[in-house]
């Protein structure tokens, strides 16, 4: 027991500092409590509870078994007079123990937790924690192969026999608190405190986000996504993998549900929606009108045509339109469409007689009309078109998006060149 | 016209979450299953088939536990133990485990060894290449092709059928015998009855249906679906059991040929009830051997990995799970290795070995099954009903007492 606790001496000009003992949870508990006037034990310690109230979190709470009788009781951090893994010395004390935010043994140890900086879900093999000055500091969670040997009680011979046949000693691998989220605080799963979660997880980028979503269980997910900014929460949602999307989605609440979905490029949006079944239709009528409407158009075609992709939204202009009007109403249309290079333009009957870029605008006298600009061929695709078919198109004209007219030569939409290679992406690996 | 549309909508879902049941039971056929079913028909004749109806009710209580558990918490059966129980408890069943995994890859190559050289294959040609196959298959290509894969191998099972229907089994005695149970009791035929119990329900299936429900990410209100998933996992297993049985019985239980293992079986058939029937027979037995090896080594490391939290998943590349990918390989590889180079009498005490921790281990984990599944913190309001509990604690105690048995029997004999 002995050579787990570490005694820093303080060397002789900073004598007035207080020793620091580290310890690991796994070496605290079960061991003795006694109260100062006793010499007999009359618990042992079962648990500490710790508060978030500061990066990393000090002890408030302790949780005992008696050694006679079943029921647990409840200590507050005040009544600890001292503590070493050898016995823990209390007073009596006739106040209550204050709620811990969260329990180290019930809710830590052997349980997931968010390594916020490196964006990952890691399973807690043991608990550091700093004593000083008689207050005890949550400083890491162990999480390699080093916590789980010293809980076997096998880390010496393993290390003797690393060292003498290998020469290489196992590294601890630590992970400072200050970056650790606690998931199920409370011992209930997803019963995630959102006001700490916040402040943690908000630089993390949606990609690493959806990375820790797939990784914990189907509670901590959900309150995780719950506790999301609808805006950060749509970011994640297009970036988890479709299975993962569909449970997040149907788990959800519709109206919140609608609310991210609005967020999202419609494309995206209705691939979510697509293999939900009864619950799509539900989700869609909670949205918003106009949003509601272009993912039901997109549903309706296959996923794998240009219909199921594109973007119904798109810069349209009329062929007697002038080059300073429409370089005049860019500028407000940019946050509502995706494409903003590329104008199209249709006459009354929504027909599409042209397409401009940017660059050609810009580069034209500001008082000529678009019907006078138009010159090249119109390249465009139907909606049943199938995407292999679109991708090629973009591979032959360099295009970054293609218009897609129906029968008729009416513009649906468009369909962006990012959002057919994600598609394909998919077929990359097989 | 009301009611189509709502099977239609039942139907669409089921197919949704269909899979994870049905793939486990059949994998449950591999060729240790097999073997075990060959004898007890060849021995026994139609006397022992009562047994599998209640065989088939236990192995639904049991997995059903499982996939709500998936459903519920959205976590692994090892991960779940490791979080109530702690890294102790979890460890050793984790070392258990792997041993016992190890033996049914063994077995299973042992299969696939002995139902190729039925089609004239030689083994030390057709192991390597089945393991460096399933390897391959795993480690390049996602998981979903690798599951659509397997569940059209569940098809092959139909070889079972008709060779069954082939045999020509007296149909009369047959049904007498599933029902009455009319079993002159003694110490071989509990053995028997012990075996076939011990084959259906082994600890692997736990950890295997929950992580399979888990990556599906079923959403709890389809659970009902899941559990119809679960129920039909059972009740096809149980039927290509049945006809196995049955074509042993018809045949050889008849002529009185003994045998030891499904290899013998499909050589013993041959000459009875002719070439297609041991064909088809033999190749049962050789896709049921490749889908056990492709399953158990990625179950074993799934279930490490969860445990000790180490990066998982078949979706993962090898750099990015090396703890993963090491073991997935080592189980499939050793497997198929000591199969390989075992003489037949050298696999008789690996298997007896893997017998005895299979049968120490089962009750153990229906044991924490049933205390997860019975905790408010972890299931909330999808805990185990009273009724719901009765009947299980009295199947995992006839299930724990028969495995239990069965160590002891074998240690005996």
């Amino acid at each position: 027991m002995e050579q787990s606790q570490t005694i820093i001496q303080n060397t002789a000009a900073d004598n007035s500092l207080p020793p620091v003992v580290f310890y690991n949870l796994s070496d605290l508990l079960g061991c003795p409590v006694r109260y100062e006037d006793e010499r007999r034990p009359f618990a042992h310690l079962c648990d500490i509870g710790g508060s978030t109230l500061t990066a990393y979190p000090l002890s408030t709470a302790l949780e005992l078994t008696p050694c006679k009788g079943r029921a647990h009781s409840f200590l507050p951090w005040s009544a600890v007079l001292s503590m070493t893994v050898a016995e823990t010395v209390v007073r009596r004390t006739t106040e209550t123990a204050p709620p811990a935010d969260f329990w180290a043994r019930r809710d830590v140890l052997d349980d997931q937790v968010v390594d916020v900086s490196g964006a990952q879900v890691l399973r807690v093999n043991d608990v550091h924690l700093i004593y000083s000055n008689n207050k005890l500091i949550f400083g890491h969670v162990e999480i390699g192969l080093r916590g789980i040997l010293r809980r076997l009680r096998f880390e010496r011979t393993v290390n003797f026999l690393a060292q003498w046949l290998f020469d290489y000693t196992i590294k601890d691998s630590f992970v400072t608190w200050r970056h650790i989220q606690v998931m199920s605080p409370g011992g209930v799963p997803g019963g995630l405190r959102v006001d700490r979660l916040s402040d943690r997880l908000a630089d993390i980028h949606p990609a690493e986000l959806a990375d820790i979503l797939e990784q914990l269980g189907v509670k901590d997910r959900q309150a995780l996504f719950n506790s999301m900014s609808v805006e950060t929460a749509a970011d994640a949602l297009e970036e988890v993998n479709p299975e993962f999307q569909r449970t997040l989605v149907s788990h959800g609440e519709p109206g919140r549900v609608a609310d991210i979905l609005e967020e999202m490029p419609p494309d995206e949006a209705a691939d979510v929606l697509r293999d939900l079944g009864p619950d799509a239709q539900t989700i869609i009528n909670r949205m918003e009108g106009e949003a509601a409407s272009e993912v039901q158009t997109l549903l309706s075609h296959k996923e794998e045509s240009a219909g199921g992709v594109m973007d119904s939204s798109c810069i349209e202009a009329l062929p007697g339109d002038t080059v300073a009007s429409i370089l005049d109403r860019i500028p407000k249309l940019t946050d509502t469409v995706e494409v903003y290079n590329l104008i199209y333009i249709i006459d009354e009957n929504r027909v599409l007689k042209g397409v401009l870029s940017l660059r050609e605008l810009f580069r034209a006298p500001p008082a000529v009309t678009l019907e006078s600009l138009i010159s090249h061929e119109l390249i465009t695709v139907n909606p049943e078109t199938r995407l292999k078919d679109v991708a090629r198109a973009f591979a032959k004209y360099g295009f970054q998006a293609v218009p897609v007219v129906n029968a008729d030569g009416i513009l649906q939409g468009v369909v962006r060149y990012d959002s057919v290679l994600s598609h394909l992406a998919d077929f990359l690996n097989d | 016209m009301d009611r189509w549309k709502k099977w239609k909508s039942h139907l669409a879902l089921f197919a949704l979450v269909v899979g994870p049941g049905i793939i486990t039971a059949n994998v449950d056929n591999d060729a240790g299953g097999i073997a075990t079913y060959s004898v007890a028909g060849a021995k026994y004749g139609y006397s022992l088939l009562w047994v599998l109806a209640p065989t088939c009710f236990l192995l639904v209580l049991v997995q059903e536990m499982c996939s709500r558990m998936g459903v519920v918490t959205g976590k692994g059966l090892a991960a779940l133990i490791r979080e109530r129980f702690g890294l102790g408890i979890s460890f050793y069943l984790m070392i258990a485990l792997f041993f016992t995994n190890l033996g049914n890859v063994i077995a299973d190559f042992a299969g696939l060894a002995a139902s190729a050289e039925i089609f004239g294959l030689h083994r030390w040609w057709a192991v390597p290449v089945g393991a460096f196959l399933l390897w391959h298959m795993v480690i390049k290509g996602s998981y979903r092709t690798v599951e659509r894969v397997f569940f059209v191998a569940c098809v092959f099972y139909v070889s079972y059928l008709i060779s069954g229907f082939m045999a020509g089994p007296d149909w009369h005695q047959a049904l007498r015998g599933s029902v009455i149970p009319n079993t002159t009791w003694d110490s071989d035929t509990l053995y028997m009855v012990v075996g076939i119990v011990g084959t259906t329900i082994a600890p692997w299936m736990q950890f295997y249906q929950q992580a399979s429900v888990v990556e599906k990410g079923i959403p709890l209100k389809h659970y009902r679906y899941s559990q119809w998933d679960t129920v039909a996992g059972a009740i096809v297993v149980t039927i290509v059991c049945y006809f196995i049985m049955l074509a042993c019985a018809a045949t050889l239980h008849s002529t009185g040929i003994s045998i030891a293992d499904a290899g013998d079986a499909a050589m013993a058939l041959k000459p009875v009830a002719g070439r297609y029937c041991a064909g088809l027979f033999a190749f049962g037995l050789m896709s049921a051997s490749l889908f056990g090896a492709a399953i158990l080594p990625i179950s074993t490391a799934t279930s490490i990995c969860e445990s000790m939290g180490w990066e998982r998943g078949v979706n993962r590349k090898f750099t990015e799970a090396p703890h993963y990918y090491s073991l997935y390989t080592v189980v499939l590889f050793a497997g198929a290795a000591v199969a390989l180079a075992a003489s037949k009498a050298m696999l008789i005490p690996i298997m007896l070995f893997s017998q005895v921790v299979n049968g120490i281990l089962l009750p153990v984990i229906i044991f924490f099954m049933l205390r997860i599944t019975s905790d408010k913190t972890i299931m909330g309001a999808h805990t185990n009903s009273r009724w719901f509990n009765i009947l299980a604690w009295g199947g995992a105690i006839i299930t724990a007492s028969i495995s239990i048995l069965m160590v002891v029997m074998t240690l005996i004999q």
